[in-house]
């Protein structure tokens, strides 16, 4: 189908550009010798001037049919030149037959002559039109196949991204797992309900990071719980070295941020920070609203100063970079800043319009302040 | 059975990881457990007062890694990996490590490589402190320069040295002013250096780059540097090439 005729406010337009010839040739036949009144002459032109835009649109199949680039010069010619030809044969022919009718009505046997003598001059206006007719729809073809060339690379665009800010969600560093199956290796001789308890997280969280990986948004709640999650693991490694404190009041937790941003900022505070302190440290996760109702999220981390700085410094930090910027541009910021002997990460995300059910949060600040207390609790136990 | 105990250390910054090599290690009766160390300073100071034969050492450690410790060692242990990370094989295979285990491990392949150690035991040992320098993971370059001085260990990272001269068998490295001598050759410390970071400007010096202030004619032929320490250094002909390259090649 031609594409005026899918779009209505173009298939005005183009019926309007027709308005002129029509009114040329009404002022023609007007003026000829004999001159035809107006009550003849304007239903004449209408006729003509419709059935020509229609044959003008009907050319187009033929035009997809033989694209530009992929027909010879010979059998292109020579089609369009047999159709345009055919074309105005039916024009002239439907016009001669709208005049004998007008002659046989109005009993002006003189119309139909007259219209005979100008029947060359019309064929071959008919000819020059048709062709510029064809002329503009390879050019409309043209157009269309661009935007669709375009809109085609422009879902390839949207899908690779998509496909890379998968693959950028944080995935769990496998020398964690190794690490931690290690321990729990160490610990079935020395302390089974340890090493059973250290299965179980670990289970836990790689069943919390899938589900939370497979959501586009996810409460800041359930982010911190993850994170509080992992840093209970690393303590079994880490023992005492590693202590946290998380400090979030309870109405942040429903904010919605994107899946997994928070662990990579903690995962480099404990591998690039405290696993370099032969002392050890504490990880500090500050959460605050902010004035225009978005949220600043901080992570701090002592680290050894004689440490040489990281060449292959924070991909995971980059990546949660990449992916705040991917997702709120301007919206959101990301600053680092590396003191003597400690790092600090600051993430702040504007309020968005994003909605989450703010059912699905059951757990408060204090069970998240419960758990770290409890590990810490435990720690010292030991 | 040979009746030679082998005198073992376990170094790992994990109590747990620690842990599970002892546990392992007391099926063998004949390996005798002389200490432990939970990073890489205790490791150096250990093995030097310890002396034992055979050390269980783990890669990624406060202070100092696995490797560096090696470069410290006057002692000759045999040397086994453990450890997380499969990417250092190949510099634990320069440094003709006995074995590489990677956490975690099963008892059998624990056993075998304390089997490999029984059949390294007595052969001659490598000087650790030569193939650890020159030893690096491809693609890398070294982050920090460890000098012994005396009983005492400095650790420099490479952003903080200025520059380093040759001084007969030694090198001095200087940062902030002081200078610390370290044994080994301007040319095989040059090759452990980012060249985007470090410039041999003459026959005897290695220049930081991010310390240049400019280069200045000193007479009529021959160039110097000014730092930003307030320090000259003179430039051969072939360091000015090699000096304007890596300054005009926009990698810093």
């Amino acid at each position: 189908m031609h594409p005026f005729l899918r779009n209505r406010v173009q298939l005005l337009v183009y019926l309007l550009l027709w308005v002129g010839p029509v009114a040329y040739f009404t002022y023609v036949l007007t003026s000829a010798v004999p001159a035809w009144p107006l009550r003849e002459a304007l239903p004449v032109a209408v006729g003509h001037g419709l059935l020509l835009a229609a044959l003008f649109l009907s050319l187009y199949p033929l035009c997809r049919a033989f694209p530009l680039r992929q027909t010879d010069l010979l059998p292109f010619l020579a089609t369009h030149a047999g159709t345009i030809v055919a074309a105005s044969g039916v024009w002239l022919a439907a016009g001669w037959a709208m005049v004998w009718v007008l002659d046989r009505t109005e009993g002006a046997s003189s119309r139909l002559e007259q219209y005979q003598s100008w029947m060359p001059h019309l064929f071959f206006f008919a000819e020059v039109a048709l062709s510029m007719a064809q002329a503009v729809n390879y050019l409309l073809l043209s157009m269309e196949d661009q935007r669709q060339a375009e809109s085609a690379r422009e879902l390839m665009r949207t899908l690779a991204r998509e496909a890379e800010l998968r693959s950028l969600r944080a995935q769990i560093n496998p020398h964690f797992l190794f690490n931690s199956l290690n321990s729990v290796s160490a610990l079935t001789t020395i302390d089974p309900k340890r090493a059973r308890e250290m299965c179980l997280l670990l289970a836990e969280f790689f069943r919390r990071n899938l589900d939370i990986g497979n959501q586009a948004t996810v409460p800041l709640g359930e982010e911190l719980d993850l994170v509080v999650h992992y840093l209970r693991i690393e303590q079994e490694r880490f023992g005492s070295r590693l202590q946290m404190e998380l400090d979030a009041p309870a109405e942040i937790r429903s904010f919605p941020v994107p899946p997994l941003i928070l662990q990579p900022l903690v995962e480099n505070a404990v591998k690039h920070g405290i696993a370099g302190m032969v002392e050890g440290g504490k990880v500090v996760l500050r959460v605050r609203s902010l004035t225009n109702g978005g949220v600043s999220i901080v992570v701090e981390n002592p680290f050894d100063p004689d440490q040489p700085k990281r060449r292959r410094k924070g991909v995971g930090l980059d990546n949660v970079r990449t992916r705040l910027q991917a997702r709120f541009g301007s919206d959101a910021r990301f600053e680092t800043v590396r003191e003597t002997d400690f790092f600090r990460v600051k993430v702040q995300i504007a309020a968005q319009k994003m909605h989450v059910d703010s059912d699905e949060i059951p757990v408060v600040n204090g069970v998240v302040k419960d758990v770290a207390d409890d590990v810490a609790n435990k720690r010292k136990a030991e | 059975m040979s009746a030679a105990t082998i005198r073992a250390l376990v170094v790992d910054d994990e109590e747990l990881a620690r842990a599970l090599i002892l546990e392992h290690l007391r099926e063998h009766p004949q390996i005798e457990v002389v200490g432990q160390c939970a990073n890489g300073f205790d490791a150096v100071k250990s093995v030097a007062e310890l002396k034992p034969d055979l050390v269980f050492l783990d890669i990624q450690m406060p202070k100092l890694d696995g490797f560096e410790v090696l470069e410290l060692l006057d002692e000759r242990p045999m040397v086994v990996f453990v450890t997380a990370f499969d990417e250092y094989a190949l510099k634990a295979f320069e440094v003709h490590a006995v074995d590489y285990l990677m956490k975690p491990f099963r008892k059998e392949r624990f056993d075998a490589a304390l089997q490999r150690v029984r059949e390294r035991m007595g052969q001659p040992r490598p000087n650790y402190e030569q193939v650890a320098q020159e030893a690096r993971a491809p693609g890398s370059y070294l982050e920090r320069i460890i000098i012994r001085d005396g009983s005492k260990l400095h650790v420099l990272p490479m952003d903080r040295v200025d520059y380093v001269v040759a001084r007969d068998d030694y090198v001095g490295v200087f940062s902030g002013g002081k200078e610390y001598l370290k044994q080994q050759t301007l040319s095989s410390l040059e090759a452990t250096l980012d060249p985007a970071e470090f410039v041999r400007i003459h026959r005897s010096s290695i220049v930081n780059l991010s310390r240049i202030v400019r280069i200045e004619p000193y007479s009529r032929d021959s160039k110097v540097v000014l730092l930003s320490t307030g320090e000259q250094l003179p430039v051969s002909r072939s360091g000015l090439t090699a000096l304007e390259e890596a300054l005009g090649n926009g990698s810093r």
